[in-house]
């Protein structure tokens, strides 16, 4: 199985609170990761960190085998990892198909100079990218909503429409914050079927979540954060009975409580 | 008629200076108050050139423009680190020194004696006599503006300053460089009110600093917020109103010793007026945050 991604060592604090400590972590390629641990573990810390949002007190971060020397976010995203964020983040005041536009390449279009000698330029990528994106709001029964203002949709409809802006984006990586939650069971399903179907075109998945079902059923790997800390690692079914997890959890031993 | 005619050129220019302006705080949200520096570098550039060197207004509009730009360039510096507040207080700041400096470097600009003298435009050997001649001139760049402003806006380009108005943290995670466009966006305003100060000062043959001043950049940017922010059309329409409802007071019989606060507290109610009424502009679709 091999790393696509090598985190070590990454540690973070912030005045007094330490988010993250001492953190390592090996992302298995091509397989459907999660990240879970109780409120304020330094779960999106770690999603910050990753996405250069934050800079880590110490600890580095290697793609591919390489250490990534320049950590600023829009060189992340243009590396390969992209991110949704667990309080959505669209572009309120444009419409959802100008949202997902926004994420796609378009090395022709996007130059001034194309932008002043237009027509010509940029318009095969233009439709191509519009086709892509209402194919992709279609995936979640949104392609209706394509000309809507983002900020007029419903918390889910826009949770959804960032899913799928971030598949715009198109990263090998993918790391979701909280993808399934305030969704339908419905949406919840397609979800989960859409994140097995990027694990088949060879993406990488990186997802925190509270719906531990979810989680079980879908994860290839399970990394468990208490207090910024690693406190275990591996497949669901050795997760699901390791006892720093449970008590982690429950805030006792199980057998305490017998 | 004449009257009329130079109200329009006035009124022209101040287009040129709100759209450029627009693309800046109504296209990619930054704060900006400073423009009449770029609108002051742009005409003493022009006009010292003209007076010092025999240069044609024509290199000097060029010129103006590069200077300005690099102001722009200058000045974005700091854009890139402060937000919100602290960005329109820095380049208010930027304004403030630009304007102490025609003021003070008396050896160059003469300080407050300004320029007088100032060469018009000429056009293929002609000189532009009269008004009207002037007008169309002012109008070509105002089409030239329009343009190229227009054009920038609606392009995939144009989307992304949109994007960095809307939210910057989203914009970098869509793998998008904020530090470039607002760069770039500064340049290119700076440059068009470089133009228009050019434009200015040698159609009224006469500059000193206080064209130039704090109460300068607050008009322009009224005339933004007035029209709308994020609309072109909305920059014309705030530009031509706030310049011609001041001058009909004039006609209504107003000593200008009145009429000169006047127009100040008429731009204060109309403004607010509006942002009761209608905060987007009259024009705009877009909203502060
Ligand atoms: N930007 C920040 N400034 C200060 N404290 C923060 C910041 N981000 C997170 N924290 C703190 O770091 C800890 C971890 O937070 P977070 O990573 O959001 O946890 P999780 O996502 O696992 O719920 C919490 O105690 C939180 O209050
Ligand atoms: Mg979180």
């Amino acid at each position: 199985m091999s790393t696509i991604l090598q985190i070590s060592n990454l540690s973070k604090s912030f005045d007094g609170i330490q988010a993250l400590n001492r953190v390592s972590l090996d992302l298995p390629r091509g397989k459907i990761s999660a990240v879970i641990g109780p409120n304020g573990a330094g779960k999106t810390t770690l999603f910050n960190v990753l996405t250069g949002f934050l800079t880590p007190d110490e600890g580095e971060v290697s793609l591919g085998g390489k250490i990534i020397e320049d950590m600023r976010p829009h060189k992340l995203a243009l590396l390969g990892i992209g991110r949704t964020f667990q309080n959505v983040r669209l572009f309120a005041q444009m419409t959802v198909l100008d949202n997902l536009l926004l994420a796609m390449k378009n090395p022709k279009g996007v130059s001034l100079w194309a932008a002043l000698a237009r027509p010509q330029i940029m318009q095969a990528e233009e439709h191509a990218n519009r086709a892509r994106g209402l194919e992709l709001l279609e995936l979640f029964r949104l392609a209706d909503k394509a000309g809507e203002l983002a900020e007029n949709l419903s918390s889910g409809q826009s949770k959804l429409v960032e899913f799928a802006r971030l598949l715009a984006l198109n990263t090998d990586i993918l790391l979701l914050d909280e993808p399934m939650a305030g969704l339908y069971p419905e949406m919840i399903e397609t979800l989960k079927k859409t994140m097995q179907a990027l694990i088949t075109q060879g993406k990488t998945i990186l997802f925190v979540e509270h719906n531990i079902n979810v989680v079980m059923d879908i994860s290839d790997h399970i990394v468990v954060l208490n207090h910024g800390q690693k406190i275990a690692e591996g497949p669901p079914q050795e997760i699901r009975k390791d006892e720093k997890v449970i008590e982690a959890y429950l805030g006792k031993r199980q057998d305490a409580s017998a | 008629m004449d009257y009329v005619l130079h109200i329009m050129v006035i009124a022209s220019i101040y287009v040129i200076l709100a759209m450029s302006l627009n693309l800046i705080v109504g296209f990619t949200g930054l704060p900006a108050l400073g423009h009449a520096a770029f609108y002051g570098i742009g005409a003493y550039t022009s006009a010292l050139l003209a007076l010092n060197f025999g240069a044609s207004p024509w290199i000097g509009l060029i010129a103006g423009a590069i200077t300005a730009g690099l102001l722009g360039f200058v000045i974005s510096f700091p854009a890139l680190r402060l937000k919100g507040d602290y960005l329109a207080l820095a380049t208010l700041g930027a304004g403030v020194i630009v304007y102490s400096i025609a003021k003070n470097w008396v050896a160059v600009t003469r300080g407050p004696m300004g320029l007088p003298g100032i060469p018009g435009f000429t056009f293929l050997g002609y000189p532009l006599d009269g008004v009207w001649a002037y007008l169309i001139l002012v109008l070509a760049f105002v089409g030239l503006t329009t343009f190229v402003i227009g054009r920038i806006v609606n392009s995939p380009f144009g989307r992304i300053l949109k994007a960095i108005r809307e939210d910057e943290i989203g914009t970098q995670a869509m793998g998008r460089d904020v530090n470039y466009y607002k760069v770039m966006v500064f340049m290119i305003g700076a440059a068009f009110a470089g133009v228009a100060g050019s434009l200015y000062a040698h159609y009224i043959t006469f500059i000193d600093p206080s064209s130039f001043t704090l109460m300068e950049s607050i008009t322009i940017l009224l005339m933004v917020v007035f029209g709308g922010l994020g609309s072109l059309r909305g920059s014309m329409v705030g530009a031509v109103i706030l310049v011609v409802l001041p001058e009909l007071l004039r006609f209504l019989g107003m000593p200008s010793s009145i009429a000169a606060p006047l127009r100040q507290m008429i731009y204060g109610l109309l403004l607010v007026l509006l942002m009761i009424k209608r905060p987007q502009g009259l024009m705009g679709h877009y909203r502060f945050k």
